[in-house]
């Protein structure tokens, strides 16, 4: 009883830890056949340990103790040992191998031929505890692995998750002696005139994990000059005084970076105006990129470094010196939203996308000390 | 008893193979991604767009667009601001700063007749209509007055869409989106006051630096034809009251013997006078009309063609704004009557340009 006790503790224990597959050696306690031995390497690996899982496919392995003709083997499912010989095999609850389950044999023995009938046994109505599979042509095994798979749309699991559970595998040369492993409900014969290779497999149902993991909508975005965080305000001119005058078109730079994951991507939007002094301006370069020859009063911007799937959007140009600034008032970057002028095609991390800003003055640009203030904003679309 | 030894060692080697499968067989099976909790359809189509991004910035514009995810009547929609999470069944805790108080919904397109709830607040609103109105695409709602969080950070906007009309009870879609608040930039550039004026005998295109020459050389004065010479002068300035320019100087003097400054008078042979313009004369034939692309001009009493005049410290041209490049040719005409003293004649004249800025 003692022992009894502790195995039983053991095996509940695995079950527990156990989301798949169990194979167990079952130790010959049991004569039927003068040559029969216990086959090796034997294992059932279940696509799902799910309990009450449905459409559920069993590969079946094990290698035959040696050379010799197989035309039965008996799949038994049993619930409370795998003991080949012990006369009790309870029935899974739950479990069902279906009346007809398609069986389909890959490797170690000859793939055709073969019949399927599922046995209820214990189970109740409907359900199928016991699979024989008969051949009449009754090939020839040689030691080596022999696979097949059992499956069916309405083959089930039992339905106690974290259970172990049993299969018993007995194979027979005749298809005649296989009528020999009697199935009467959950009892079985003691003995199996015929018997050729046995052996016993445990199998464990899990419990199935959920796993959920919460990811956030989010939009990174940081307009700057060297390292996000500082300040792109920026001076443009030239000479000590750095100052802006017709004989040269000054430029300075503002980066900005975006990740989201947002799966449509990001417009990105500059609002903002001219450079302006007072009432005196200097012009916009306008709604069609080109270039500030300088003399020629403008102010305007161009893509010179595209971040990672960042496009230009017309009139705004990644052409180098191809500037642009669009202040229309309604379409253009005065509106009240701004205007696009890059877009970003999809979720992406960190990509970092410089602006080239470009301003001459011409000989009648009245002297003063232009300003424009300017955003940035970036918009994602989820 | 020899039967039960045979059953312990069937039991225990069962054990061992056992324990042994279930070291190397162990594995997860990942289930559904999801815990259990019910969730309604996505929205999809999620944005929020905005008039400005600045933190703390007061009346913004905010648009927010999506598509329920189960299109067709929609009770009310519920849009909270967060600062915390984009997550629905995380506690929604109000960005700090932001405030939708004051907001009005000025536009919605896609539907129509969405009024906001009097149980907003600063970081809810709530749409509302009865009976339900219905959705059943992309749909938009605009906000005036809005104010932005303060600091710049992301944030999340989750939209609930309800079978109610009071945002109670289960939401039936949900969806989230981020937004950043980031703070502008300045381009500033300074234009510096210039004013450029040269003069010379002659000076090519508008290059001050090729003027040439400064004294101009009559020779013999005679009663019986008139000398006449012509100088050049260059002006531009992004002054922005623009440029006058004066003459400084006397008649042409000898000693105590002078010849008499003319006063807008034609060129008389014979008779003793001093004069300049700034035009193209034909009698006598000096002179060039002001060129460039500046829009100075002479003044009136100077900008008479074949009538000379001089008087010390006069504007002789003037220019109203910026200027650019305008180049001026001074004719001078010089007369003498047989009765004119001899002597050598001579003056020095001096151009002064003022900028108005």
């Amino acid at each position: 009883m003692k022992i009894k006790r502790l195995g039983f503790s053991r095996r509940a224990a695995y079950g527990m830890a156990a989301l798949s597959l169990a194979v167990a050696a079952v130790a010959p306690g049991f004569t039927g056949h003068a040559s029969a031995g216990q086959v090796t390497s034997r294992s059932i690996v279940m696509s799902s340990s799910t309990a009450s899982a449905t459409g559920v496919t069993y590969s079946v392995t094990y290698t035959p103790s040696g050379t010799t003709s197989t035309a039965g083997i008996v799949v038994d499912f049993c619930d409370n040992t795998p003991i080949i010989g012990d006369t009790s095999c309870t029935y899974p609850a739950g479990f069902n191998l279906t009346t007809s389950p398609t069986v389909t044999f890959t490797s170690g023995i000859t793939t055709t031929g073969w019949t399927s009938t599922g046995v209820q046994g214990g189970a109740g109505g409907g359900s199928f505890q016991a699979l024989k599979l008969s051949n009449s042509g009754a090939p020839t095994v040689a030691g080596t692995a022999i696979n097949f798979t059992i499956t069916n749309a309405s083959m089930s699991n039992p339905s106690t998750a974290n259970h172990s559970f049993y299969a018993r595998i007995v194979t027979f040369g005749t298809t005649a002696n296989m009528a020999n492993y009697t199935i009467s409900g959950t009892t079985r014969a003691s003995t199996f005139t015929g018997m050729t290779d046995y052996g016993g497999i445990a199998l464990s149902t899990g419990t199935v994990i959920n796993i959920t993991a919460r990811v956030m909508e989010s939009l990174a975005f940081c307009v700057y000059d060297a390292t996000c965080g500082d300040d792109p305000s920026m001076t443009l001119g030239h000479g000590a005084n750095l100052v802006l005058d017709s004989t040269a078109t000054d430029t300075d730079t503002a980066k900005f970076s975006i990740s989201t994951n947002a799966q449509s991507g990001a417009d990105v939007r500059f609002k903002g105006d001219t450079l302006k002094s007072g009432s005196n301006d200097i012009d916009a370069k306008g709604a069609t990129a080109g270039a500030i020859t300088p003399g020629t009063e403008a102010f305007g911007f161009y893509i010179s470094t595209l971040g990672t799937n960042v496009t230009a959007t017309s009139p705004y140009s990644s052409t180098a010196s191809n500037y642009a600034l669009d202040t229309n008032g309604t379409t253009g970057i005065t509106s009240t939203y701004g205007q696009k002028f890059a877009d970003l095609s999809g979720p992406t991390n960190s990509s970092v996308t410089t602006l080239t800003f470009g301003a001459t003055a011409s000989n009648t640009t009245a002297a003063g000390i232009y300003t424009a203030a300017e955003q940035l904003i970036a918009t994602g679309k989820f | 008893m020899a039967h039960g030894v045979t059953l312990w060692l069937l039991r225990s080697r069962v054990h061992d193979a056992f324990t042994c499968v279930l070291l190397v067989s162990l594995f997860i099976i990942a289930g559904p991604l999801h815990a259990s909790t019910a969730y309604g359809a996505q929205i999809t189509g999620r944005s929020l767009k905005m008039s400005s991004n600045r933190p703390g910035e007061h009346n913004v514009n905010y648009t927010i667009q999506f598509a329920p995810g189960t299109p067709g009547t929609v009770g009310s929609i519920e849009i909270q601001f967060c600062g915390n999470s984009a997550l629905q069944e995380d506690t929604c805790i109000a960005p700090f700063g932001l405030d939708a108080l004051n907001a009005h919904l000025v536009n919605q397109t896609g539907t129509s007749g969405y009024m906001m709830s009097p149980s907003s607040d600063v970081n809810h609103i709530i749409l509302t209509q009865n009976p339900s109105g219905s959705i059943t695409g992309s749909a938009s709602f605009e906000f005036d007055d809005m104010v932005n969080p303060t600091l710049e950070e992301s944030y999340y906007v989750k939209i609930l869409t309800y079978a109610t009309q009071d945002a109670s009870g289960p939401s039936t879609d949900f969806g989230a989106l981020a937004f950043s608040i980031n703070d502008g930039f300045d381009v500033s550039a300074e234009v510096p006051p210039y004013l450029t004026f040269c003069a010379g005998i002659t000076i090519a295109n508008f290059d001050c630096g090729t003027a040439q020459g400064r004294q101009l050389n009559f020779g013999e004065l005679s009663s019986a034809t008139s000398s006449v010479g012509q100088s050049q002068m260059v002006v531009a300035t992004n002054a922005g009251g623009g440029y006058n320019v004066f003459v400084n100087g006397t008649t042409m003097m000898s000693g105590n013997n002078v010849i008499p400054a003319m006063t807008n008078q034609t060129s008389q042979i014979g008779t003793s006078q001093f004069g300049i313009n700034l035009r193209a004369n034909t009698v006598p034939d000096i002179g060039l009309d002001p060129v460039g692309p500046g829009t100075g001009n002479a003044t009136a009493l100077y900008s008479q063609v074949n009538k000379f005049r001089f008087v010390n410290n006069e504007q002789i041209a003037t220019a109203s704004n910026v200027q650019d490049f305008k180049k001026y040719t001074v004719s001078y005409v010089v007369n003498v009557s047989k009765d004119q003293s001899p002597g050598v004649y001579s003056t020095t004249l001096t151009y002064v340009t003022v900028a108005n800025f």
